[in-house]
């Protein structure tokens, strides 16, 4: 049972103490006193050198030390049969904590001669000393392997905390980031609204300026030929219905009539020969084979009003053009204020296009649109998603290619597939990419904030639908976009 | 007036828009035939036979965005080849991305930029100074060009030449 001796300390530290207080009182060999000390009474400091140990008997003493921060940390409770100091009296370095009674203390102060003396005694008292000792080391030992136990469930709790945080926090920088590209949005469709608004009064009176001449004009050219002789309402009608040629095919021809008549200038010619086939016989049979200096001023007095014609024409085409890019403006930007309303998705789809019709010059379109039901939506932020998958097609397929878009629907959804031909969306990050702040396009974005599939797919989850992305059979990236009915 | 051999290209996808550029430059066709391409395919096809026909190509008027093609690419291409390497190179442009402008600057020695939309008197100007640089450049009988072209620039740079060859 020699192994397990400072079990009696570990079971009763108080037994062992009373018996070698009782031991030093009746032995005369020990210089050693009974020291009483109040509450707040120090031991030692920290740092000290310590040139003796205590043997508590009674009362409670804290040890403490300062963190590196300069805070005083308890660190252990020393309780009646504890010795007081040991460390530093066995190794002579200086002290690690603070000692200071917690309450009134009653302990033995042993200087280093006795505390020596006691171990080496002959009788049962050395066997009580090695006892205290071993005992108070082992006390020590339980109590650091149970600090490192507590401190490591702490960090789990801290690691688990902070994760959290970061969690949050990035929460928050997306949230921001979406909020902020909204504003974004919503500042720009005030501004766009603002100018189709601007564009639109001017466009209005353009077209009905045009649409007045186109009205007046046959009646003045009426008045300058009654009797039709010339032609000149013939040529301005002409002119107003010019179908273009294809370029090669118009070449051709202006190199023809450049031989036929090598005294006409080309400039002349150019826009004589823009008429149709059937036109330029007549003009052929008007002139003759060698126009002299009369026929020619005719033939330039008859371009006059086929080119008049012709710029009527384009006026109206190009007024017309306005008119519609404006009338997709507005509805595109809609100031619908997050108002459901009953539209049908190819109105939107068919404004989307036109106003990216620039981006999309390279790329055949080709819309595949069945007929589907209007369905409540709010029309600007559904045009947000059809301009964010275009846009991100025509990324992908480096703005050549081919854009198939279809569109159907059946009892509960009404769908939008929008197929590109570009190289598809890798298998390593298809399932990322409707996460906040993932993009592909590193540079020469204007805004490549990587969010919009994240506010696509949120915009259309708020509308009760769902938003899929697939590569095809072809290779292209596939998008999409089921509404509910 | 004399036709001369020295072409003026204009490339344009939109018809009306390339016939509004072939209507403000009709004044100079008299001295400079004109040749229209809509795309950049047929701009190079058209320049090549007009190269193969021993003509040459003094200015070239390019839109920006061209289907299939990049104006800017396609004036680089141009200006890279040792034929049209001497010609004057406009950029025609609705959206001025300033990337490429700078690209055509540094590359194509583009020669002037006109955004969308212009005037005649602007789109003239520009056309009658970059030929009349042209034709100083390469020409050697520079006199028939004087009623057309910068009248003054061009007596000044004969009076130069004849001092020149005197000495």
């Amino acid at each position: 049972m020699i192994l397990n001796f400072a079990k009696n300390w570990l079971q009763d530290p108080t037994r062992i103490t009373k018996q070698i207080a009782k031991y030093l009182e009746a032995s005369k060999a020990f210089d050693v006193e009974v020291l009483s000390f109040d509450k707040d009474d120090q031991f030692f400091s920290e740092g000290d050198y310590n040139e003796a140990v205590y043997i508590l008997l009674e009362g409670t003493v804290q040890l403490s030390k300062k963190t590196p921060n300069g805070r005083n940390i308890t660190v252990d409770w020393l309780r009646p049969g504890a010795l007081v100091g040991l460390i530093s009296f066995v190794t002579g370095e200086p002290v690690l904590t603070t000692a200071v009674a917690a309450s009134p203390v009653k302990a033995i102060k042993m200087k280093e001669k006795d505390f020596l003396e006691l171990q080496r005694s002959r009788d049962e008292a050395a066997l009580l000393a090695q006892q205290l000792i071993i005992g108070n080391l082992i006390d020590r030992y339980h109590h650091v392997v149970s600090v490192h136990v507590e401190l490591e469930s702490i960090n789990e709790t801290l690691e688990r905390e902070r994760n959290h945080l970061r969690e949050a926090l990035k929460q928050l920088e997306e949230t921001q980031h979406r909020l902020i590209s909204q504003e974004k949005m919503a500042t720009l469709g005030q501004l766009v609204a603002g100018i189709a608004h601007e564009i639109n009064n001017p466009a209005a009176a353009m077209l009905r300026a045009s649409d007045n001449l186109l009205e007046y004009l046959p009646e003045i050219i009426h008045k300058a030929d009654p009797d039709q002789e010339l032609h000149y309402n013939k040529y301005f009608r002409l002119g107003l219905r010019r179908v273009l040629r294809d370029s090669d095919q118009q070449r051709q021809i202006l190199k023809e009539w450049e031989k036929l008549y090598p005294d006409l200038p080309r400039s002349l010619l150019r826009k004589v020969t823009s008429m149709s086939d059937e036109a330029l016989e007549f003009v052929k049979e008007q002139i003759g084979d060698k126009p002299n200096a009369l026929r020619r001023a005719e033939l330039e007095s008859m371009i006059l009003f086929y080119e008049s014609g012709y710029f009527l024409r384009n006026l109206q085409s190009s007024t017309k053009r306005i008119g519609e890019i404006v009338s997709s403006l507005k509805s595109y930007s809609r100031q619908d204020k997050g108002k459901y309303e009953k539209a049908d998705l190819r109105d939107g789809l068919n404004d989307t296009l036109l106003l990216l019709s620039n981006r999309l010059k390279k790329i055949d379109v080709i819309l595949n649109f069945s007929d589907i039901p209007p369905i409540d939506i709010i029309t600007g932020e559904v045009n947000q998603v059809w301009t964010n998958i275009i846009i991100n097609a025509c990324d992908a397929m480096q703005d050549r290619g081919e854009l198939v878009i279809s569109c159907g629907h059946d009892d509960r959804y009404v769908w939008v597939s929008i197929k590109d031909n570009g190289p598809g969306i890798p298998s390593s990050v298809i399932r990322e990419i409707f996460k906040p702040n993932f993009t592909t396009k590193h540079k020469n974005t204007s805004f490549g904030l990587g969010l919009g599939l994240s506010i696509s797919q949120q915009i259309i989850q708020k509308h009760g639908g769902k938003i899929k992305a697939r590569n095809t059979d072809e290779g292209g990236a596939e998008f999409k976009v089921y509404l509910p009915l | 007036m004399e036709r001369s051999d020295i072409y003026i290209i204009c490339i344009e996808d939109e018809q009306e828009v390339l016939d509004a550029v072939v209507r403000d430059l009709e004044k100079l066709e008299e001295q400079f035939p004109i040749e229209t391409a809509t795309s950049a395919e047929e701009a190079r096809e058209v320049i090549k036979k007009l190269l193969a026909d021993g003509r040459k190509i003094g200015l070239i008027i390019c839109d920006h965005i061209l289907p299939g093609d990049n104006g800017v690419e396609l004036l680089i291409e141009l200006h890279q080849d040792e034929q049209t390497h001497p010609s004057r190179k406009v950029l025609l442009t609705g959206q001025a991305g300033l990337d490429d402008t700078v690209r055509a600057l540094n590359q194509a020695r583009l020669h002037h930029y006109i955004p969308k939309p212009w005037t005649r008197q602007e789109l003239m100007e520009v056309a009658v100074r970059l030929l009349t640089d042209y034709v100083i450049e390469h020409e050697e009988n520079i006199l028939p060009y004087m009623s057309t072209l910068d009248a003054e620039k061009i007596s000044e740079s004969i009076r130069t030449r004849r001092s020149i060859s005197d000495e």
